[in-house]
């Protein structure tokens, strides 16, 4: 009988304790649902902000890369060509009813001085439009310059934290919360310039790196055009000659400068690996990595970062790709198409 | 001692100890039971708070890239650009973070205008965060139209959601404000520049150039072109 009071007896007060260590469970419990709470909110937070991040600055190299396709077309449009009203964007224009003098960009090209294409009606013809095209590649030329100084990553550009204020203010007046205290930034173009380190933030601070980023190149299409001669004295038609728009420009000793239309130059311009519905290739594009730091309820503090890439489309856009010129057969002409657009790595 | 004797006992025993011990139990439980139901109360409040707050945040990062595909940047005019945008009334809801909540008269509600013309971009995220919802939530559901990036290559879009707690004993707590605010990357179909296509439309009002994000005829999205299977 003792045996078996004596426990019953000290039951009594013991709901005190009880709940005291169900409420205590129930506060520890409520301290993870909040800071799991905070961690998972923060996360999607900064996934977001990689995103748009990496596309804001993808769809800025993408936009540059449609201002050069752009010029390359508005040299298909130097005048009224057809009585079909003028090519439209990636499509070849007519090059039978051309102004043999000012052809589309397009149309210019004949090295082997066929006789069914353009043929210009002397060398000073040829000439002529050799300079008209070299003053669009230079304005090409110079927004490149531009764009690439703006990225901070152009020639005149120190690659200092300075000189990337113009794609800093952009990004931060587009997404104010990459200024956010404890907020760190790093953006990269080039494969050599993804940031391995995963540094916490500055405690109070942010930060918005973009020494990563690496300037876009373009190499210009030398056109070789024919243009008719005429024998001296005689007055009379002479052979077809043919030559490069950079050779009928050049003067002097100069070396010839390529003058015709802008395309990306692969070889020499940043590309990341990214992976497509093909599997990995090496794209045009923009990584993206940001960290943020968490304090949560114990006086820890988690970081927490996510990373984007976004890339340039393959084939988005047309850039001197080679069609068949549907009025004359056997030849095919570069087409150019400004529509170039980008995506994030895994999207669909 | 018998089975049932000792049973007896035993009951006997218990009552002695709960209701015989001081009194002390039994006015322990009728002070903590209770605590420990509002107590039970709250941490369900808490969690359905923290679950929806990440839910809204969700809402938020899915409707930024939806307006980041989607919005139309190029078109006929203006006009028609807001159209097929759906903001071109101005008829957004009203952002409700800012507003005095009052639970009586659930003033919030008030705030909330009528979903844009299906198709445009604007009902396609109305209607993608009402979806993440349950359908009874849709009265506090806000999605102001969204703001466009100042250079115009990411847009905002925000997501509030007022969550009103039920009354406990006759005590009503406040509503609840779960906001997110996320991201979109411009439109990036819509690089065509509109200088060397024709700006007639037809019938429908649609611009089957090049540089409409629809075609005239089908209205199915074109230029959409890709060939490497990027």
């Amino acid at each position: 009988m003792r045996l078996l009071r004596a426990p019953s007896l000290n039951r009594s007060g013991q709901f005190v304790p009880m709940a005291a260590m169900v409420m205590f469970t129930v506060v520890v419990f409520l301290g993870a649902v909040v800071n799991v709470y905070k961690v998972a909110r923060v996360k999607l937070k900064v996934q977001n902000l990689a995103d748009a991040a990496a596309l804001n600055v993808a769809s800025q190299i993408a936009s540059s890369i449609n201002k050069v396709t752009d010029l390359n077309e508005w040299m298909n449009h130097f005048i009224e060509v057809s009585p079909n009203g003028p090519s439209k964007p990636g499509d070849v224009p007519d090059c039978v009813h051309v102004n043999a003098s000012l052809p589309p960009l397009s149309c210019a090209e004949n090295p082997n001085k066929n006789t069914s294409l353009n043929l210009f009606p002397a060398k000073g013809d040829a000439a002529a439009y050799a300079r008209l095209v070299n003053t669009v590649n230079q304005s090409q030329m110079m927004f490149i310059n531009v764009y690439n100084n703006f990225i901070g990553a152009g020639v005149g550009s120190s690659g200092s934290a300075a000189s990337n204020s113009s794609l800093k203010s952009i990004l931060l007046s587009d997404i104010p919360e990459l200024a956010d205290p404890g907020t760190l930034v790093t953006i990269w173009n080039s494969a050599g310039a993804d940031p391995t380190s995963s540094n916490l933030p500055p405690p109070g601070g942010s930060s918005l790196n973009t020494s990563g980023i690496q300037p876009l190149k373009f190499k210009i299409h030398d056109i070789t055009v024919s243009y008719r001669t005429t024998v001296p004295i005689l007055n009379v038609p002479g052979p077809n000659e043919s030559m490069s728009l950079g050779v009928l420009l050049k003067t002097g000793n100069q070396a010839a400068q390529p003058v015709g239309w802008m395309d990306l130059d692969s070889s020499a311009s940043p590309l990341l690996s990214v992976t497509t519905a093909r599997g990995p290739q090496l794209r045009l594009g923009v990584g993206v990595k940001v960290q943020r730091s968490v304090e949560v309820i114990g006086g820890l503090t988690i970081p927490v970062s996510a990373e984007s890439v976004a890339f340039v489309v393959d084939g988005s856009g047309e850039m001197g790709d080679s069609k068949p010129d549907p009025f004359i057969a056997n030849v095919e002409r570069p087409v150019f198409k400004p529509t170039y657009w980008v995506k994030l790595v895994g999207a669909k | 001692m018998n089975s049932k004797r000792h049973f007896k006992f035993q009951i006997s025993n218990f009552k002695f100890a709960i209701c015989h011990s001081s009194g002390q139990a039994m006015v322990e439980m009728v002070f903590l039971i209770p605590l420990l139901m509002i107590l039970a109360a709250g941490v369900i409040g808490v969690v359905y708070t923290c679950l929806q707050g990440i839910k809204v945040q969700q809402a938020a990062n899915l409707v930024a890239r939806i307006q980041g595909q989607e919005r139309v940047a190029g078109g006929f005019s203006f006009q028609t650009i807001q159209q097929d945008n759906g903001v071109a009334s101005n008829s957004g809801d009203a952002d409700p973070t800012n507003l005095k909540l009052d639970s009586q008269s659930q003033n919030w509600r008030t705030l909330q205008k009528p979903t844009p013309p299906s198709g445009t971009v604007y009902a396609k995220i109305k209607d993608a965060v009402h979806n993440m919802f349950d359908p009874s939530d849709a009265p506090d559901l806000f999605v102001p139209e969204p703001k466009y990036g100042l250079v115009g290559y990411s847009d905002q879009v925000k997501v509030v959601r007022i969550w009103q707690p039920p009354s406990v004993f006759g005590w009503q707590l406040p509503p609840v404000t779960l906001d997110a605010t996320a991201y979109g990357g411009e439109d990036s179909h819509m690089y065509g520049l509109v200088r060397w296509g024709s700006t007639s439309y037809n019938t429908l009002g649609n611009n089957s150039q090049f540089w409409s994000q629809r075609d005239g005829n089908s209205g199915a999205r074109q230029n959409l072109q890709n060939p490497n299977n990027d």
